[in-house]
Parts: structure tokens; sequence; C-alpha cells
């Protein structure tokens, strides 16, 4: 993936791309899954920013990616033999590799850790996983933006179980609040309509709806 | 050409014969189902889907000197049944009442019955052919809304009897939103009919709402219904003859439903928040109908 694409890529997502750079990124997103890869990613990332984190194809998401980089071949550099004589400086050495090229991965993940509201996990313990020698063996060969996810994914498993079980509290809550009123108005269809008492069958769905939870 | 004047005439004969019983028009059948109601013993198994759900329930339904007896359980998750004697219905859990409640603003112009020219004005009527559902001969009739502010609904109805066998309720682009549909069916034919009631119930007077979409009225009012263990909201049902929805008014609370609009097969819930003269309301509009016309009811407020 050439710089200038990237460029054209960066210039789409911030609405500044002119026509010929959108077709130039079309194309080549045809021609290179990798580019398309990139621009998935990018939109990721914008979600991360833009606290949409709560959308559950982030977890699919980022198993998909973990899949795939756990059939990635081998690393192509020395494996760390013994991982506990490894100083955190030289982990960071190392992450820094990839952290210059890959910029907008580290950014992403610390936007995932600056943007975790009422975040039970301190932000070192994550920046801990993020860098933790298990992440580096996987993540040293350096392909730059690929590493990204495993950052989200590390931080998104790690920290923010108690942010969606509020949040499902708070659907679950609202869902029972709206089956009183759908209870309520099936009575008054069951009564008044023109299909019997088949209405209340719904009442069945909008509470099955809710036993799934 | 000689033989199938014969099978004409036979044909006609034969409605001559059973004149009570021969329906041509979607309009017949349609009256005849509305009277069937009335004159059957029914009970069956009814599945209901809905955007990939399915749910069952068994259905039996008797209309005797009491009123009108149906019984509705769930045959699927808690056990759970809808009782309706009357005029009450009750709703239990495995068994144990939960809720029972008086029905009001009972409207027979929503069965159809006497109000068929109400209903012809907003829908039109078809038959659409001939069908076949649990095993029975079925006549297909199509209501199909004239405007787009209510939905639309095809019945297979029993040759037999006219009862209700299957149910397709349709969006304005003829979209199917939901099923309603018999798994097994029986019935029984009671001996002696009871009478109609051909009482219409007007709609409520002086109750109106800022804005209905045309040949919607208000035919319940009733204050204080709850919605919730908690909540208290005041209730209008509204009716076209075919097409059901209600709007709960409530004042606001910290546990209130939040603004917004949901989804469940045909039916739309639309939750507004109004503030006049510093008293914030909520207005929940709940209804078998398409999504922008219970928001333009709710955005009226």
């Amino acid at each position: 993936m050439s710089d200038q694409i990237r460029q054209s890529l960066s210039h789409l997502m911030d609405n500044e791309a002119d026509e010929l750079e959108l077709r130039r990124v079309l194309k080549a997103c045809d021609e290179q899954d990798e580019l398309a890869d990139c621009w998935h990613r990018y939109h990721l990332m914008r979600s991360v920013m833009h606290k949409e984190l709560e959308q559950p194809e982030l977890f699919d998401l980022s198993d998909r990616i973990t899949e795939a980089i756990d059939n990635e071949p081998a690393p192509g550099i020395d494996r760390i033999p013994d991982e506990g004589n490894i100083l955190p400086v030289s982990r960071w050495k190392q992450a820094g590799s990839w952290l210059g090229k890959g910029a907008i991965a580290a950014s992403v993940a610390a936007a995932v850790v600056v943007l975790m509201p009422g975040n039970e996990t301190s932000p070192s313990v994550i920046a801990e996983q993020v860098i933790s020698p298990q992440v580096l063996q996987q993540t040293l060969p350096v392909r730059g933006l690929q590493q990204s996810p495993i950052g989200i994914q590390r931080v998104s498993a790690g920290g923010s179980d108690s942010n969606y079980i509020l949040a499902d509290n708070q659907k679950l809550k609202q869902e029972e609040l709206i089956r009183g009123y759908l209870m309520q108005h099936s009575e008054y269809v069951a009564a008044n309509g023109s299909h019997g008492m088949m209405p209340m069958a719904r009442v069945a769905g909008y509470q099955a709806a809710g036993d799934a939870h | 050409m000689c033989r199938s004047f014969t099978l004409g005439l036979l044909l006609l004969a034969m409605f001559i014969s059973v004149p009570g019983r021969a329906a041509v028009t979607a309009d017949q059948w349609l009256v005849r189902f509305s009277e069937a109601m009335h004159s059957y013993h029914y009970n069956g198994v009814l599945v209901y889907s809905r955007e990939g759900q399915l749910d069952t329930v068994e259905l039996s339904h008797d209309v005797n000197e009491m009123g009108e007896q149906s019984r509705l359980s769930y045959l699927d998750g808690l056990p759970r049944e809808f009782l309706q004697h009357g005029d009450q219905i009750v709703h239990k859990i495995s068994g144990e009442t939960v809720a029972s409640d008086r029905i009001h603003g009972r409207n027979p112009v929503g069965r159809f019955s006497g109000g068929l020219e109400q209903v012809k004005k907003y829908y039109q009527l078809q038959l659409k052919g001939q069908g076949r559902v649990v095993g029975r001969p079925a006549v297909i009739v199509e209501i199909t809304p004239r405007d787009n502010q209510r939905l639309g609904y095809r019945l297979w109805l029993d040759k037999e009897s006219a009862l209700l066998l299957k149910s397709v309720t349709l969006d304005p682009l003829s979209r199917e939103l939901e099923t309603f549909q018999f798994t097994s069916f029986n019935f029984v034919r009671r001996d002696t009919p009871l009478k109609k009631e051909h009482q219409q119930q007007a709609p409520a007077d002086g109750a109106s709402l800022p804005w209905l979409p045309e040949g919607f009225d208000v035919y319940l009012v009733k204050d204080s219904v709850p919605v919730s263990e908690n909540h208290l909201a005041n209730m209008f049902g509204l009716s076209d003859g075919v097409s059901t929805f209600s709007v709960f008014i409530e004042p606001l609370r910290n546990d209130s439903l939040k603004e917004g609009v949901h989804q469940y097969g045909a039916t739309v819930v639309v939750v507004r928040m109004v503030t006049r003269n510093n008293t914030a309301r909520v207005v929940t509009v709940v209804g078998e109908i398409p999504l922008h016309t219970a928001r333009k009811v709710a955005a009226a407020f």
C-alpha cells in the first residue's frame, strides 16, 4: 500500500478527498484487500472515537481479526526466548517500531482507554496488556496498522464489561417499560379490533423478546 | 358450451339453495366473518411470526349469554394465559392471576359489522382468490388502505365457516410485517347464534387529540392506566374500523421511557417528550400504523 493511496484514504475519511482520489481509492480497494481492510479499520477507529463502542459488531470484528492473525505465518524475526528477561524498556523500544509506523493504531488504543468512562481497569493495566510479551510476539513482525485491532480487542475485552452490563440494564429497563404500553394497547385491540383475541399473540412475542435477555 | 351452461346453472342453484351462507364479494365475506365470530366455538393452535421470531399460542373462543369467552395460553416460555370473560380480561402467569382488567370502549365498528361503509371509505376490499390453510379451503380477502396512513391486511377466511384462519399485516408498500396463522383448527357451530350487539358505540364525546389521521376516531378514554408497576398514564384508544392505535400521556419522570422509536413487527412505538407551561409530559403512541403516521400523531402535541 503506497503512502500516496494511504494519503488519499485519509482525505476520504476527513471528507476532503476530491473525485480523483475517491476513484483511486475505490479502484485500489478492488485490487488490494489490504487497503480495504485498512479502510474498514479507519471506520472502526472513528466509531471508537465517537463512542460507538457499544455496537456488538466490534466484538465480532475483533474475533475475526484475532483469528486472522492467529492464522498468519510465524513472525519474521526471532522470537523472544525468555519473556521474563525482557525489560519493559526494551518492550517499549520494540513496540515503538510498530508504533512509529502505525501511530494510528496507538491512538486507537489510547482512545479506547480515554473514552472508556467509569472503566474499572486502570490505564496502566491496559497499557501493560497492549505491550505484553504475548502480544509483542504476534505483532512484532511489524505490519503497521494491522496490529491495531489487537490493541482494541485487548482493551475492550479487558475493561469494558461493566459498561456493557450498564447499557444492557438500561435497554432491558426500557424494553420492560415498553411492554407495559404494548400490553395495554393489545388488550384494547383484542377487545376492539377486527381480529378477536388474535392480537394478544403479539404480547407473547414481546415477552419472548424480554425473556431472551 | 351446453355443459358449461348446465354447470353454471348448477352452481347458481347451489348459491340460491344456501342463501345465508353464500358470499361472493369481499364485502359479503367480511360480513360473514364478523357474524361467524358470534356463531362458532373455535379453538386451535395459533402461530405468530414477525421478523424471524416465532411464537405459538393456543386459542379458544366461545360466545354465550355471558358474552365472549376466550382463552389464550402461550405454549412457549413462561406458561402465561389471558382469559376474557365478557368484558373482563385476566392475565395469569403459571396459573396465578397477575392482572385483571375491565375492558372499556367495546367498539363493534372495529369488528367490521355495521361499519362496512366506514371501512370502505379508507380501505379497498378485494377478493384475492382462494387458498388452503390448516388443510382447509379458504378465500383470500385483501383489505388495502386507500392512503398511506394505515396498514393493510390479507385475510384467509375458512370457506365453510368464514372464520379467520390466517392473517398477514402489510405495510403501505405491501410488505409483510407479521403473520398470524392457525396450525390446527376446530370449530363447532352454535345451535342458536347469539344476537349481534347492534348498538354501535359512538366516538367518545369531546375527546380529541391535536392531530389524527383521517378516519380515526377516539373510542376509548381511560385515566390512570397502569403501564408498569409504578407508572400510570392516561390512555386514548383510536380506530378507523380496521386499524387501531393507542396514545398514552403522562407526566415526565426520571424513569420514564426515553424519547425514541421502536418497532415490533407491525407495531410501532413512538415516545416523545413535550414541554409546555413548564410541565413536561411524555406522549407514547403505540399501534399498528405506519411509523410516519405515529410520528405525526406524537409530533402534534
